[in-house]
């Protein structure tokens, strides 16, 4: 029996900056339902990779597809919305927006209702829902209204992790919403531990 | 919010019937007021909503006043006075937008710069546009049936459109297009990040503000019989700004203040000094350096009023 | 003052430009040229080095024809005006630096560019007030007041001057911040602020120094083309443009840029006013938009952070 297809597959990546080689023939292949840690020292090229993955950077050679398409100088917008969604290394969150609204964005960025120009935000509902839900599920339930630059260094970790869950895409492979693959970028094992374990106990209390 | 509501609709009674009470000169004053507070305002949403600090605004309110003075002249009804200068000033902001948006910071102020500039050399020496004398002779109109060719009429006509503009900004700003303006301000790279085709959104927000600014344009032309190239000259983008950051960036009613301030100093206080260009340029630096919420930014830290 | 030009042909003369016009129209690019370098150095260092577009920059231009202009009623000495004018314009971009925009570098670059579009009607409120606001003209050095005849030419030896000393001024910028330490440390501020002040610099002091370095620059300009220009309020503002221009076309951050840069946009600016008046301007601008487009590090600026 063959094995099913990687969900996404890196093929001899290469990225350069001038006459620095960041990320040199790298090729992975990652199946569905799994996890994988890249780890490495300073300056190895990790976090050029993910940039590479989920398009904030193009690769200088080879190709990365994703459920058997190719991503290869799409725009981070459209690569997440082919349902791949990142953290970022260093808080990349919106500071002076509350923490329910920085989820809330991550909920809608399907766009529905987004073009709205009279309508009210509070009227759609499943993004809020979503947001709610999130925030819950990485433990930031009791910080809704606070701005997201006040929060502490954990706390923002935490929203960090809560910002690319609530992305969410449908992938017409998987026929499940949800973001379908993503990439803890410099999350604690703690930190997502706590979560699966949150997740786990939410969805066993249902 | 009733309470806002109400002392809304409080001012527009006030300034309706504020040529009862004052003088001709007074009454110009406050319309101009009004018409370059719905031009500060459209600019408003572009700095302080979507973060796109751009001097090159111009370009709208002079296209607005040039398409309303060369269409009102031919036949002075809404087509000239609204219609036809509000699309021209969306189809330029259009353009213009989608090369200078791929662009930000100090490239974006200076490429919307050199585009408003374009129009200003173009205007300058055409005479089928009246070269260095621009338009003159242009008529009022009649808008939807309404005739605004009295000064009681016209004057209601500045109010109501200003009142109009304020409105429609104040829902936008709270919409879910708002937000994810707001959201593309606080930070673009995680808002791309997320899956929101940023460029859409900044194009669009763009193409409004270019659209309100040529309402702006549209009414100067009416209000002052004229338009000249000076309309897109760079230093007419500049005026705005400061109205805008003055008045306080982001509150959208800011602007209209600080239009009122601007234009109440260059008449009032020219009155007793001619020094109304160095008190502006003192007070706009001492907005900059100590209170960048401008006026409205300092009311509500005194006052306490909610956002 | 006149023009460089060759005596008026008669009424039957060619529509084709004679050889003598264009070369006299050259020299007055030319001299124009150099007032928009020595302009555009400041200006080009200061956003190179501090990431801020002075649009006050024209002011200094101002406060040095100003300056100028009181020295040498003063002294009635142009040449000690020359020497004088920048300093002064010098110290007050210093004390503009210090005072002003330091409090605001922990905040985004545009409000440091905001907060120098308000000194434009500060300066130019003030020169109004302390000089009036009519045009003032100013006498050319008494070396120089006369004409050279070069063939059909006929070239007012001030612009002679001008162009010369543009030269001169050329190499000694060029042997400045190419050949000696302090230049290094300018080219290494440009180039990446953060590693220099990581070298042990002490970089604001540095800041300070290009900033006032930039302004003197300036001013140097404003006294040159009092002469030529006169001095009037608003001289700070028209120049403005032009001088960005200069420096988006030749690249933010390089001297090379503004030499090259400002000999283009004087020919272009000189010769379009003279052919083509409105659609010269027009395509310079186009000009501009498709460098911010295309190629916004110029011609021979750093590559893009």
């Amino acid at each position: 029996m063959t094995p099913p297809p990687p969900l996404l597959a890196i093929e001899g990546v290469t990225r350069s900056f001038a006459a620095l080689r960041a990320v040199n023939g790298v090729s992975l292949a990652l199946p569905a339902r799994e996890r994988r840690a890249i780890i490495g020292p300073n300056g190895a090229g990790k976090t050029t990779l993910f940039n590479l993955i989920t398009g904030q950077l193009a690769p200088s050679g080879g190709r990365i597809l994703f459920e058997g398409e190719p991503l290869t100088g799409l725009a981070p917008h459209t690569i997440a919305r082919r349902g791949i969604s990142r953290s970022f290394q260093r808080t990349n969150l919106f500071p002076r927006l509350a923490v329910l609204e920085n989820l809330r964005l991550a909920a809608a960025a399907d766009g529905r209702g987004s073009y709205d120009l009279l309508g009210s935000v509070g009227r759609l509902a499943a993004p809020l829902a979503r947001a709610r839900e999130v925030a819950a599920e990485v433990g930031l339930a009791e910080r809704l209204g606070e701005p997201a630059g006040l929060l502490s260094y954990g706390e923002q970790r935490q929203l960090e992790l809560g910002v690319a869950l609530a992305t969410q895409f449908f992938s017409a492979a998987a026929a499940l919403p949800g973001a379908v693959f993503s990439v803890w970028h410099n999350l604690s094992g703690s930190l997502l531990a706590a979560y699966w374990g949150r997740r786990e106990t939410t969805r066993n209390s249902e | 919010m009733s309470y806002r509501l109400a002392t809304f609709a409080v001012l527009l009674a006030v300034f309706a019937i504020v040529p009862s009470f004052f003088g001709n000169y007074h009454v110009k004053l406050l319309q101009e007021i009004l018409i370059w507070g719905i031009f500060a305002m459209s600019l408003d949403l572009l700095m302080g909503y979507a973060g796109m600090v751009s001097f090159g605004h111009s370009a709208f309110f002079g296209i607005g006043g040039y398409v309303a003075a060369l269409v009102l002249k031919q036949s002075a009804g809404t087509l000239g006075a609204l219609v036809f200068p509000a699309l021209a000033a969306a189809l330029a902001a259009l353009v213009i937008g989608f090369f200078s948006i791929r662009v930000s910071g100090v490239y974006f102020i200076m490429l919307t710069l050199a585009f408003s500039q374009m129009f200003y050399a173009y205007t300058f020496q055409v005479a089928w546009l009246g070269a260095e004398d621009g338009i003159v002779g242009v008529p009022r109109a009649s808008v939807l049936g309404v005739d605004t060719t009295t000064p009681w009429a016209f004057h209601l006509y500045v109010i109501a459109l200003a009142a109009l503009a304020l409105l429609v900004l104040w829902r936008i700003v709270r919409s879910p297009f708002g937000h994810v303006l707001r959201g593309i301000h606080e930070n673009e790279a995680r808002m791309e990040a997320i899956g929101y085709p940023v460029n859409r959104y900044k194009l669009l927000a763009f193409a409004i503000a270019g659209l309100l600014a040529g309402v702006a344009g549209s009414l100067y032309a009416q209000f002052s019989g004229s338009i000249t190239p000076d309309a897109f000259f760079w230093t007419t983008s500049g005026e705005a700004l400061l109205m805008v950051i003055i008045g306080g960036t982001g509150t959208l009613g800011g602007a209209v203040l600080g239009a009122a301030t601007f234009i109440l100093l260059q008449s009032f206080v020219s009155t007793y000094t001619e020094r109304w260009m160095l008190i502006l340029g003192v007070t706009f630096i001492t907005f900059v350096l100590f209170a960048p919420g401008g006026i409205v930014g300092a009311l509500k830290g005194r006052i306490g009023l909610r956002a | 003052m006149p023009e460089a030009g060759a005596p008026r042909p008669g009424p039957h003369a060619s529509p084709v430009p004679v050889l003598s016009d264009v070369l006299a129209q050259a020299l007055n690019g030319l001299s124009y040229g150099v007032l928009l370098f020595l302009l555009s150095v400041g200006l080009t260092l200061i956003f190179g080095m501090l990431d801020v577009v002075n649009l006050a920059h024209g002011s200094f231009y101002l406060l040095g024809a100003y300056a100028g202009l009181t020295l040498i009623a003063v002294t009635g000495s142009f040449w000690l005006a020359l020497v004088a004018a920048p300093l002064v314009v010098g110290a007050i971009g210093a004390l503009l630096e210090r005072g002003l925009l330091r409090p605001l570098y922990r905040r985004p670059t545009l409000d440091q560019v905001l907060l120098t579009f308000g000194l434009i009607y500060l300066f130019e409120d003030m020169v109004k007030w302390i000089w009036g606001g009519k045009i003032r003209s100013i006498p050319v050095p008494a070396l120089f007041s006369g004409s050279v005849t070069l063939g059909p030419l006929t070239i007012p030896s001030y612009r002679l001057f001008v162009i010369a000393f543009g030269f001169v001024m050329a190499v000694v910028l060029w042997l400045l911040i190419e050949k000696t330490r302090l230049g290094s440390i300018i080219r290494a501020g440009v180039f990446d602020a953060e590693m220099t002040a990581g070298l042990g610099i002490n970089i604001s002091r540095v800041f300070t120094g290009v900033f006032a370095f930039g302004a003197a620059l300036g001013g140097l300009s404003g006294v040159i083309a009092g002469p030529i220009q006169s001095a009037y309020p608003s001289m700070g503002v028209s120049i403005l443009i032009p001088a960005l221009i200069v420096v988006v076309v030749g690249g933010l951050g390089s001297l090379k840029g503004s030499l090259v840069g400002s000999l283009i946009i004087g020919q272009a600016e000189t010769f379009g006013k003279a052919w083509l008046p409105g659609l010269s301007m027009l395509m310079i601008y186009l000009v501009m938009a498709a460098i911010v487009l295309l190629r916004p590090q110029g011609l021979f600026g750093r590559p893009l952070k």
